[in-house]
């Protein structure tokens, strides 16, 4: 009984994931190149909601006692390395944000310099 | 066209800055001075203006490493062949600039450090910036093999080389140990200069003890993978 209840909620938890990255694909708000990592997951979730062996299967050769376990060793192992790529993504956006805005900063003095010197001939036009 | 660059990087300066200037007028004659203001809010930038000399604004808060880095940009832009930075807030005495770019020249150095604790020269500075500066010496010296006595001082001169490579590499938002490992895995040649400077009068300074100590562990693991690509 307890594990019908949960090949349900599970299923229900990986569809609801799966609708829910489209949806945000649909919209924009995530690009797909992101949202193939969260489709896999989902898919594991839903895979997994259908075949409860393959977890208790996978546990037993990692000497884990408790099937569920080593799902949530697994899922945790997955957080931790989608973090750390999040992380180097970020400093990746942070750095190209500091180049930017000095490009702007440098920019910004060239474009007031030339248009004092445009100014400058304007007036000696005159 | 001057070809030395005096960079000051300012934030929020506006009780210092025109005290700055002033003080590099006065000493060093041939060289252009550039602010390069991190967006303050106040009027660093308005004073530095009205007192003649060239600034360069970012459009926000960015922190010193990527202020100076902009001033470097701006010395590369203009071929400079020397810059002296001066930090904003009246610390470093622009009495002994001509000295460090002196040094500079006469020894074909790339960075001339003015040295805070290399003799006695009345400035002591906190416990933990002490402690800070000593673990920063004996990491230097472990992986370099040159004891750099003030690895935190801002008052530096650099050559046209530095310039470059400190132009395109971003040292962190504490970029003064980070650019002395940094240069060094290069094979670049340091010098340090003992000089006398000023305790701060206005303003106090950004490093509080528990940021000390988050700037020491953030500093030391950039200086351990900075020796990742060392030349020795």
């Amino acid at each position: 009984m307890n594990f019908l209840v949960l090949k349900i909620s599970t299923f229900f938890l990986s569809v609801f994931l799966l609708l829910w990255i489209f949806s945000l694909v649909r919209r924009r708000l995530l690009m797909e190149e992101y949202s193939f990592l969260w489709v896999c997951i989902a898919g594991v979730f839903l895979v997994l909601s259908f075949f409860h062996p393959i977890m208790d299967k996978v546990a037993h050769t990692l000497g884990i006692e408790y099937g569920p376990s080593a799902l949530f060793l697994f899922f945790n192992v997955v957080t931790l390395f989608i973090l750390i790529h999040v992380s180097v993504q970020l400093s990746d956006y942070k750095s190209k944000k500091r180049i930017l805005a000095q490009e702007i900063a440098l920019l910004r003095d060239k474009v007031e310099e030339l248009s004092r010197k445009m100014n400058v001939h304007e007036s000696a036009d005159l | 066209m001057k070809t030395t660059l005096i960079i000051v990087p300012a934030y929020q300066e506006e009780a210092n800055i025109l005290r700055v200037i002033e003080d590099i007028q006065a000493h060093i004659a041939d060289a252009d001075i550039l602010v390069v203001n991190d967006g303050s809010m106040d009027q660093t930038a308005l004073l530095a203006r009205e007192a003649g000399v060239k600034v360069i604004e970012h459009p926000y808060n960015m922190g010193i490493g990527a202020t100076v880095q902009t001033g470097f940009k701006y010395a590369c832009e203009r071929n400079y062949s020397k810059a002296l930075q001066i930090d904003g807030d009246y610390q470093h005495p622009a009495q002994e600039g001509p000295r460090l770019l002196q040094v500079l020249s006469e020894e074909e150095a790339d960075m001339v450090i003015g040295s805070r604790f290399i003799e006695y020269t009345g400035y002591r500075g906190s416990w933990l910036r002490r402690t800070g500066n000593r673990l920063f010496q004996w990491v230097n010296a472990l992986i370099f093999g040159q004891k750099i006595i003030d690895n935190t001082s801002g008052f530096r001169a650099y050559s046209h080389r530095a310039i470059r490579l400190l132009s395109q590499t971003y040292l962190g938002e504490y970029p003064e140990p980070e650019s002395i490992s940094y240069l060094k895995s290069l094979g670049c040649k340091i010098i340090e200069v003992p000089v006398r400077m000023r305790n701060r009068p206005g303003g106090k300074s950004s490093i509080t003890p528990m940021k000390s100590i988050y700037y020491m562990v953030r500093v030391l693991t950039s200086i351990i993978s900075f020796n990742r690509h060392s030349r020795r």
